[in-house]
């Protein structure tokens, strides 16, 4: 946006407010600081020092541009804008708008237009206004570290402040051409942003673990349904048929584990989940040398049954690993003992093998480290897992 | 090392700046291999040039990890010249083979992207390293069962990006 600031400020010293532009000459303090409270910004009069300038109730991305606009309006010539814009960049975590492109672009629209553009090539060299330019280039950096990319709407307010040698909009250059690339990489790929919802981010979670076997299902479950349970929460179930027919082959007498808590991380937000995991099956024992090199009783693996038991083995499916065999993987809103027992019952309505085969819970896991449950919410006070 | 017997990489990462007026980011914890070696603790270089793929069987949390390959030069400006990929994991219990080809890998200097990019160069390869460095804070783990090359004759490609030529001046080398 290309608003002729220079004209507007040379206005305002000849016609009013003389008296106000007279104390902040002779003092040099910013006009927006001295200036008087108006009508429904009785609070702000108490406040001369600018730190608490972000000192607002509600703190969401409508105050914060209210608070740039603010800072627009009421000083012209700018005064202190690049030590205003340090301090917003320092507030914009509180008001939770550092993801957000828009107000990003209103931090670098305060910068004025024109007036530090080089003009010949040894200010080109020199990094001409290098504290402005400074600090264009820290705002771009924030934006680069919260993973917000820019558009050419940017490129075009940093040229008009900067010039199109300047650092910032070489660094503008170097986000544009970059970030788009990096921005789809991952073979799992996430909404941007990652949802709030304990639940939502659960069914993600559930979803990426789980997209090993491509035939998984996710069932919803809910404690509600059954009379002796103590949690009333929501209960996530991912089993696919393959791991129901492993199951089916299950011997009784080795029991299943019931593992957790795990950990799975989708961007920046943590979710809980379970793991019912048997006993991992045994790789059959390797012929020793001698009998490879005993030819005196050579039978063919094809025709013989004896010799293909020994030889041949059917192929490993991804849930049979080392550690164990997965059955199925869960998350519950409660993440504790409780829950899992309900999950478990949920389980036996469609796998009837579980109601052979005992179930445990077990405190240590193979497969890394596990956090440890609560019995039930009640007992704990224990927060949804997020 | 990991319950199961296999390598792992673990540590908690915290965001919070360290409050002395110069730190401007903090979070991350890095690993690398030593130094190839000669004789007489003579500096060598690890020669990679028969291979085309980076494999590794992971098991993560979720998180992305960098992968870095420094190709460190004779001079000092080249001290620090690394090649860096990310590594994504899946989370899970399950294992995930993860093979990266090393065309993919962007040139960049002491954590910065270079503008002059070029293809990392195999025959002199200083050292192989793990970074954490997910903007959130909390715990990570990344359990490794190997790390290796391969070299697979259907990737073709020899550098995923432009080499663009640059306005004098204008670029970093």
């Amino acid at each position: 946006m290309l608003r002729p600031r220079l004209l507007s400020g040379v206005l305002a010293r000849w016609t009013g407010g003389a008296d106000r532009l007279q104390s902040s000459r002779n003092f040099g303090v910013s006009n927006f600081l001295l200036k008087k409270a108006d009508d429904s910004e009785q609070e702000e009069q108490k406040q001369v020092v600018a730190k608490s300038i972000f000192d607002v109730k509600e703190k969401n991305k409508n105050s914060y541009i209210d608070m740039v606009r603010k800072f627009n309006e009421r000083n012209v010539l700018k005064r202190g804008h690049v030590e205003f814009i340090y301090a917003a960049m320092k507030h914009m975590d509180e008001f939770g708008v550092s993801k957000d492109l828009e107000v990003y672009k209103s931090l670098i629209d305060i910068f004025p237009k024109g007036k530090m553009i080089p003009r010949n090539m040894f200010q080109a060299e020199f990094q001409h206004y290098p504290k402005h330019q400074q600090c264009a280039t820290d705002i771009l950096e924030k934006m680069e570290q919260n993973g917000v990319i820019p558009d050419m709407e940017v490129e075009v307010m940093l040229t008009n402040v900067f010039g199109k040698t300047a650092h910032p909009v070489r660094k503008f250059m170097r986000m544009y051409y970059w970030m788009p690339k990096f921005n789809n990489l991952s073979p799992w790929p996430l909404p941007k942003p990652v949802p709030d919802d304990p639940f939502e981010l659960a069914k993600l979670a559930l979803q990426r673990i789980t997209s090993v076997d491509l035939l998984t299902k996710i069932n919803t479950f809910d404690s509600k349904d059954l009379e002796d349970s103590l949690d009333k929460t929501w209960i996530l179930s991912a089993q696919s048929p393959l791991q129901k027919e492993i199951l089916e082959r299950l011997p009784s007498d080795q029991p299943l584990y019931v593992e957790g808590a795990f950990k799975i991380w989708l961007r920046s937000k943590c979710v809980q989940y379970f793991v019912l995991r048997g006993k991992p099956k045994p790789y059959k024992p390797r012929p020793t040398m001698d009998e490879i090199d005993d030819v005196s009783n050579l039978k063919s693996p094809y025709i013989d049954e004896e010799a293909a038991e020994k030889t041949l083995e059917p192929l490993r499916t991804v849930h049979e690993q080392a550690e164990g065999t997965i059955i199925a993987i869960a998350a519950t809103g409660t993440s504790s003992k409780d829950s899992l027992l309900s999950w478990i019952r949920f389980l036996q309505k469609t796998n009837p093998p579980l109601d052979r085969i005992p179930v445990l819970f077990s405190m240590t896991s193979p497969f890394g480290q596990v956090v440890p449950v609560n019995d039930s919410a009640e007992n704990q006070g224990q927060r949804l897992s997020d | 090392m990991s319950p199961s017997g296999k390598g792992l990489f673990t540590g908690f990462i915290d965001t919070r700046v360290p409050k002395d007026g110069i730190i401007n980011t903090a979070g991350y914890c890095s690993m690398r291999t030593y130094r190839a070696r000669k004789s007489f603790k003579r500096d060598s270089y690890l020669n990679w040039s028969m291979y085309n793929t980076l494999v590794m069987r992971v098991r993560g949390d979720g998180r992305s990890y960098q992968l870095n390959i420094a190709n460190a030069g004779y001079f000092d400006q080249m001290w620090n010249d690394v090649f860096n990929f990310v590594l994504y994991t899946r989370g899970g219990p399950y294992w995930q083979l993860s093979k990266i080809p090393f065309s993919k890998f962007f040139y960049v200097s002491k954590g910065r992207v270079q503008d002059k990019q070029r293809p990392i160069n195999l025959e002199m390869v200083s050292h192989f390293g793990i970074t954490a460095t997910d903007n959130s804070s909390g715990e990570f783990n990344l359990e490794i069962d190997y790390i290796g090359l391969e070299f697979d004759p259907a990737h073709q490609e020899t550098f995923a990006y432009e080499m663009y030529k640059h306005d004098n001046f204008i670029v970093g080398h």
